[in-house]
């Protein structure tokens, strides 16, 4: 492809990105969308889904006050599949494979949140959390944006059968992440595999 | 228009600044700070250059570059540590001469290699290229030729020449820019995942329009290969420091798992804008084969000064995930035989985060040749029990395990080691 033809199909991508998707709201209650995730959640938010880069498959993206303010990550991946998806075929990405062990589940999270271009993200407080039924590992978040914003963040991943369980939520650490960690940490208690 | 031209043709001289790329504020050349420190840096020289004007098109390169220098000092990459700050500071002015009081120095941790040098002044070194040049002759090196843009106003002598050749792209890159910005106006909220998806677009454009100065920038290049030569060998340098750094990073981009990385020899590096070529590397040895020698590598102090950023640096590096590369760049750090227990700890990494034939043996044979040295990180031993425990030699594992706690005792997985010991202790599932 021309080098003037690809931009060109870049630019309608773009265009086409930016101009016809929408958000919805999500009143408070069971969300189920996550592909055999259920969280219960307290309060109304907005699936900002649509906002992801290329979308990838079994993640919903939900928010009270815009990605950049609060994002709240729902996703239940099967072997192979991520978080992120590449920008070409040639850059690789975190993929989630059956046989990982909990420190690479979290390593696989955070390397994930590495490619969403957060900054030297690290995991912090690993620790032994169930969801429902299913043993997982909790742990802490801390990264900044690339423009120098430093976000904190929380994590539960859990696996059942072959299927990663996988609640993220990051938001500024200045008042926007303490905020709303009391409804994020009912979201945690409340989430089971369907 | 000049600044419209401006933004575009600096937005290409900088490499890759135009994809939210910032810099740092780096104190004066005081030297001192640490061990690996240059000694003989005179204090900081007033700039040599004064700011053109406005209205003129020299005036507009530089206030571009100055927004560009202002995200960089507030940006999330930049690395803020003073002892190393100082050392590439003092390296940088010890090549730059009469600039060395125009150079605003700022290390910036992205895992590529790259440097870069404005119209104004501000430069910037990348942890990819600091983890990758091998002495301090090397950095040397690719910082004079930075300087040797800067010197010889390049960006200016770039801007004039593309000023009709990117009136094309240029249109697009406006109009694609636009629809990002519109949008972003419409959902503010959205800004961050839009503007990813604008970045790639007008990515494609520079690509065009980096096509069509090719020819141009081989010319300035070459010229600035020979201006870093001559000023890294008159700081007294290793001559062929150049030629060194050169064929190593083409091996390197040969090594690539990319095959757009291994065509182009080019991709996410320094030579987006700096295309290398042999007939460069024949050209630095043919001019080092002229010197008549004994210039210092100073490869001891320069690996003392970036010792204790190799761990994070690497890190880094594997999650661009082209293991191609981080083999090859892990070999060249093993070359002298120091840091082995960072080495071998990442090589096991490597093969464990590839998952390739034969990778899962490969990676428990670093582990274990990582913990015989007394470098080596604690999770060593915590992906060793890791192994033995899906081994099924659950002694083995929690003999591991324990030493990594005792090795890392505030470890961030601490509970869930514990937990993990107790469920082995307990003939648990593996």
């Amino acid at each position: 492809m021309s080098i003037g033809r690809r931009a060109f199909v870049f630019g309608a991508l773009a265009l086409g990105a930016t101009g016809c998707a929408t958000g919805a709201l999500v009143e408070p209650g069971v969300y189920n969308k996550a592909s055999g995730l259920n969280v219960t959640l307290g309060r109304q938010w907005s699936d900002l889904t649509f906002m992801l880069p290329n979308r990838p498959p079994n993640v919903r993206m939900l928010s009270i006050d815009g990605p950049l303010l609060n994002r709240l990550f729902v996703a239940s991946l099967a072997p192979g599949e991520s978080l992120v998806r590449p920008v070409d075929r040639d850059t690789p990405r975190p993929t989630y494979r059956a046989d990982m062990s909990d420190t690479e589940a979290v390593e696989f999270v955070i390397d994930c949140l590495a490619a969403m271009q957060l900054e030297a993200p690290e995991a912090n407080a690993l620790r032994p959390q169930s969801m429902g039924a299913a043993p997982g590992v909790r742990f802490d978040i801390a990264t900044r944006t690339a423009e120098g914003l430093n976000i904190a963040g929380t994590a539960l991943v859990a696996r059942t059968g072959d299927k990663l369980r996988v609640l993220v939520f990051i938001a500024p650490s200045e008042h926007y992440y303490g905020a709303l960690l009391p409804e994020v940490e009912q979201i945690l208690a409340s989430a089971a595999a369907a | 228009m000049i600044r419209a031209i401006a933004s575009l043709v600096v937005a290409l001289t900088l490499a890759g600044a135009a994809n939210g790329q910032e810099v740092v504020d780096v104190a004066p050349a005081e030297t001192t700070i640490g061990t690996s420190a240059v000694e003989d840096v005179a204090a900081p020289l007033p700039p040599s250059r004064q700011r053109p004007a406005e209205n003129t098109d020299e005036g507009g390169l530089w206030g571009v570059s100055d927004r560009a220098e202002q995200q960089a000092r507030l940006s999330g990459q930049l690395e803020t540590d003073q002892a190393l700050n100082a050392y590439v500071r003092g390296v940088a002015c010890r090549v730059a001469g009469d600039f060395c009081g125009d150079i605003r120095l700022y290390l910036m941790n992205r895992p590529f290699f790259n440097a870069q040098m404005a119209p104004n002044g501000y430069m910037e070194a990348w942890s990819g290229l600091m983890l990758r040049v091998e002495d301090e002759a090397q950095l040397a090196f690719v910082l004079g030729h930075e300087i040797g843009h800067f010197g010889e106003r390049h960006s200016l002598e770039a801007l004039r020449a593309t000023r009709a050749r990117a009136t094309g792209a240029l249109v697009a890159s406006v109009v694609i820019a636009a629809a990002g910005t519109a949008a972003a106006v419409n959902s503010p909220n959205s800004a961050g995942s839009i503007s990813d998806v604008t970045r790639i677009a007008v990515d494609a454009v520079y690509l065009g329009t980096l096509a069509s100065l090719f020819g141009f920038s081989r010319e300035n290049e070459r010229a600035a290969d020979m201006i870093g030569f001559d000023h890294a060998v008159a700081a007294g340098y290793d001559a062929n420091a150049g030629k060194t750094l050169w064929t190593n990073l083409i091996g390197e981009m040969r090594a690539s798992d990319n095959p757009d990385v291994r065509r182009r020899e080019a991709r996410g590096s320094i030579f987006n804008t700096h295309p290398l070529s042999s007939d460069r590397v024949e050209a630095l040895t043919e001019r080092a084969a002229a010197h008549a020698g004994g210039g210092e590598t100073h490869r001891a102090r320069y690996r003392a000064a970036i010792r204790p950023f190799i761990d994070s640096w690497l890190r880094a590096e594997l999650r661009r995930r082209d293991f191609g590369q981080t083999s090859f760049v892990l070999d060249r750090l093993a070359t002298h035989g120091e840091d082995l227990g960072v080495i071998e700890f990442y090589r096991g990494e490597m093969n464990r985060l590839r998952r390739g034939e034969g990778d899962r043996d490969r990676a428990r044979t670093h582990y274990a040749n990582a913990i015989g040295y007394p470098d080596a990180p604690a999770a060593a031993w915590r992906e060793l029990g890791d192994f033995a425990a899906r081994d099924g030699n659950a002694a083995q594992a929690v003999q591991h395990l324990r030493i990594y706690l005792e090795r890392a005792p505030n470890a961030e997985d601490r509970a869930l080691v514990e937990a993990r010991i107790s469920q082995l202790d307990q003939g648990g599932a593996q």
